[in-house]
């Protein structure tokens, strides 16, 4: 009796709220639009609201302190954010309506927020571009529009053991062809495994499309309105992916959460990894200082046919159209790009600084590990700027393990991401 | 040689069955013991590997035991600003849902369950409606709605969507229903009012299932991140969960020493609370279970 009670009045509520679901509102806000008026020279006023995520929101009020000097009228608040799940608060800050003036945020999600219409692109005129390096750049545009100006970066070299190398008179690999020997060699000196690569975790693609790249590949077509998985040079790229697992350098079964790696590298049972610049700081925690500084040695990518690219991250400026102080965030953010202010801002935080100038003084100038970065840096791209790339990159993730797991061929599973990546689209209309 | 078999005859056959009985006991319990191990071996990696450096919780291959034992990592985190303030938010906002599901969940409980008035049926629907739909669908609107009311960035923000929960309407109705309807009639004949019998009659019967209520309101609210993370604007409306994220997670790496010394200031409130209330707590479950 209760049961059938219960069922009625659940079918009435389902009812209710069906009509009252019926009613909501349908349609996105669109993007696009030209620039707004330019920022003047005149110093900052009033209060500027930011968020920053993570360490850079811990350490920021002390960098932002300082553009009170030039800007006595303006105050900088800071609110720290954990980037767990950041994304959420900022997309339900632009549903709101409800923002700050700016926010950071990563260089790989500022597309799918330039997407809601709610960031301002930036003025012209602001910054000069071609001050940054060319792949931090490249990820602050969406559909013809700049919604973000790059503040730092990070990108991914090879990290390797150099007491081994030097054990087995090696030297780091400069091309392709050297790769597989250099790694084969300091398994030869005890590592059981050669080189650490992703493979059957989330965003394993960022450590498989360098290799497309380096083998010439372009991922989409010039205007960004098709996907070109099906290149000759992509399939080259899979294809050396896969030669690491059949000539097992590599383990099928790859670390797959953070921190799992720096502990085998510790121990000498894994002999190279790529990752970015926080690794040293992580290796540090893992195995001591005299650790990094004896064993671990640093080099760019090799080379393969075309170049040495390798994948670019890093976080990004930007201003909400709803920003209450427009034009005092802008000047703060064209503040954080002048070039003392990014080197300032490396001291304090260890960031990499987005601006190129900015290396030309100082530590930053003649540290042998950083000068391993910035020659990474001139060639490092970003993940295609299109808004549905999170679910490309999940048949990306998954194609990727197939082909490391050795049940499809590199062929095949190009065909497929191919497939799937044209159905899903580039997410615009046209 | 006679009379020893005659003595043991019957001794062992009387210890047979009795015997049988403990290697059943044995396998129960043994499964028992592994299962409460497994249960308990998080837990105590978490305790353990609060007071462990870094290099020695993600050491490989690693142990269990602490080999240089150290309190860095609660002092790190207490060394953080408004620490206190967050472990100060988290308790407010918890506690203050725990009274409010208590008080407004029972109320409509105690009307669902033993008042008759129209529309009744469509109202209890709704509210099962609320708890079948899916708590991330609501979550933009009811964020733009929060906003909208201006509470975007205050204590209320952060309290008033989760003051009345469906779930915890409908378990408070359903133990209610059992209460026999002649208690309520001879209170009423005795001439109490509505409210009176809701004090004095309903809500003493009802202990095990509010001490149910209390404690899974607790939990939830205790642990919620990602609600507080977005109606929080700033840093001083942060619980513990979201202050914690902030503090060791990274983008790129976690700070694992942190994160556990979080984790065990976190979780040990509430494992003192559900000591508290452990025997109302199961004997709640075992009632609403029969139902």
């Amino acid at each position: 009796m209760s049961t059938s009670h219960l069922s009625k009045a659940l079918i009435g509520g389902l009812a209710a709220t069906l009509v009252l679901a019926g009613c909501g509102r349908s349609g996105t806000q669109g993007s696009g639009g030209a620039t707004g008026a330019p920022i003047g020279d005149s110093p900052a006023k009033g209060e500027i609201n930011v968020w920053a995520m993570g360490t850079e929101g811990e350490r920021l009020p002390e960098l932002a302190a300082r553009f009170r000097k030039a800007n006595p009228d303006a105050k900088v608040k800071v609110t720290a954010i954990p980037w767990q799940d950041y994304a959420k608060k900022v997309e339900t800050a632009i549903a709101s309506q409800d923002t700050p003036d700016a926010t950071l945020v990563g260089s790989a999600d500022l597309t799918n927020f330039a997407s809601t219409g709610g960031l301002e692109q930036v003025p012209a005129g602001l910054v000069d571009t071609s001050s940054f390096y060319r792949g931090a750049a490249q990820s602050t545009t969406y559909d013809g529009g700049t919604y973000g100006v790059p503040w730092y970066v990070d990108t991914r070299v090879l990290f390797y053991r150099k007491d081994l190398a030097r054990a087995a008179g090696v030297s780091a690999p400069k091309t392709w062809k050297e790769y597989g020997p250099f790694l084969k060699a300091l398994q030869k000196q005890g590592a059981k495994w050669g080189l650490a690569l992703p493979t059957g975790v989330a965003a394993s693609w960022q450590g498989v499309l360098p290799f497309m790249w380096q083998a010439g590949a372009r991922l989409m077509n010039d205007n960004s309105t098709k996907f070109t998985f099906d290149t000759p040079q992509a399939l080259e790229g899979l294809e050396f992916y896969q030669s690491f697992f059949t000539s097992k350098t590599s383990t099928r079964n790859g670390a797959v959460s953070l921190g799992e790696i720096e502990p085998q590298f510790v121990a000498g049972s894994t002999a190279a990894l790529i990752s970015g610049p926080w690794e040293t700081a992580l290796l540090k925690g893992a195995g001591g200082a005299d650790f990094v500084k004896d064993k671990v040695g640093v080099a760019t990518l090799p080379k393969g046919a075309t170049s040495n690219a390798s994948f670019i991250g890093g976080g990004h400026w930007t201003v909400f159209k709803k920003a209450k102080n427009r034009d005092g965030a802008w000047k703060f953010i064209r503040w954080l790009s002048e070039p003392d202010v990014q080197q300032d801002w490396h001291e304090l935080s260890g960031d990499l600084p987005a601006v190129q100038a900015a290396w030309n003084e100082g530590k930053l100038r003649s540290d042998p590990t950083l000068a391993v970065f910035r020659s990474q840096l001139q060639t490092a791209l970003p993940g295609p700027t299109v808004t549905t790339w999170k679910q490309i990159s999940a048949v990306l993730d998954a194609e990727i393990e197939k082909v490391a797991k050795g049940v499809s061929s590199p062929k095949a599973a190009l065909e497929r991401i191919q497939a799937k990546a044209s159905a899903i689209g580039t997410g615009r209309s046209r | 040689m006679t009379a020893t078999t005659t003595t043991t005859g019957p001794a062992f056959r009387e210890r047979r069955p009795s015997r049988r009985v403990p290697t059943a006991r044995l396998v129960l319990y043994g499964a028992l013991v592994l299962g409460l191990l497994a249960t308990l071996a998080p837990f105590a990696w978490m305790f353990l590997g609060s007071v462990k450096p870094t290099g020695e919780i993600v050491a490989h291959p690693s142990t269990w035991l602490p080999r240089s034992p150290t309190f860095g990592n609660f002092e790190q985190l207490l060394s953080k600003q408004n620490f206190g303030l967050y472990f100060l938010n988290s308790t407010v906002v918890a506690v203050t849902c725990v009274l409010g599901n208590l008080l407004f969940c029972s109320m409509a409980g105690y009307a669902f369950a033993k008042i008759e008035f129209a529309g009744k049926r469509l109202l209890f629907g709704l509210v099962l409606t609320m708890l079948i739909i899916p708590g991330v669908t609501t979550f933009v609107p009811l964020f733009v709605l929060v906003s909208n009311m201006g509470l975007g960035n205050s204590y209320l923000g952060l309290i008033l969507p989760f003051l009345v929960t469906p779930f915890g309407v409908f378990i408070m109705r359903q133990f209610i229903r059992d209460i026999p309807d002649a208690l309520v009639e001879a209170a009423r004949l005795d001439g109490a009012g509505e409210s009176r019998i809701f004090l004095r009659v309903i809500l003493p019967l009802t202990r095990p299932a509010l001490a149910t209520l209390a404690i899974l309101t607790f939990l939830a609210q205790w642990n919620n991140f990602l609600w507080p993370l977005v109606i929080a604007q700033t840093e001083d409306h942060y619980t513990l969960p979201v202050a914690l994220a902030l503090f060791s997670t990274g983008a790129n790496g976690t700070n694992y020493g942190l994160l556990l010394a979080g984790a065990v200031t976190v979780v040990t409130p509430i494992i003192l609370l559900f000591l508290a209330l452990q025997r109302h707590f199961i004997q709640g479950i075992a009632n609403t279970g029969i139902k």
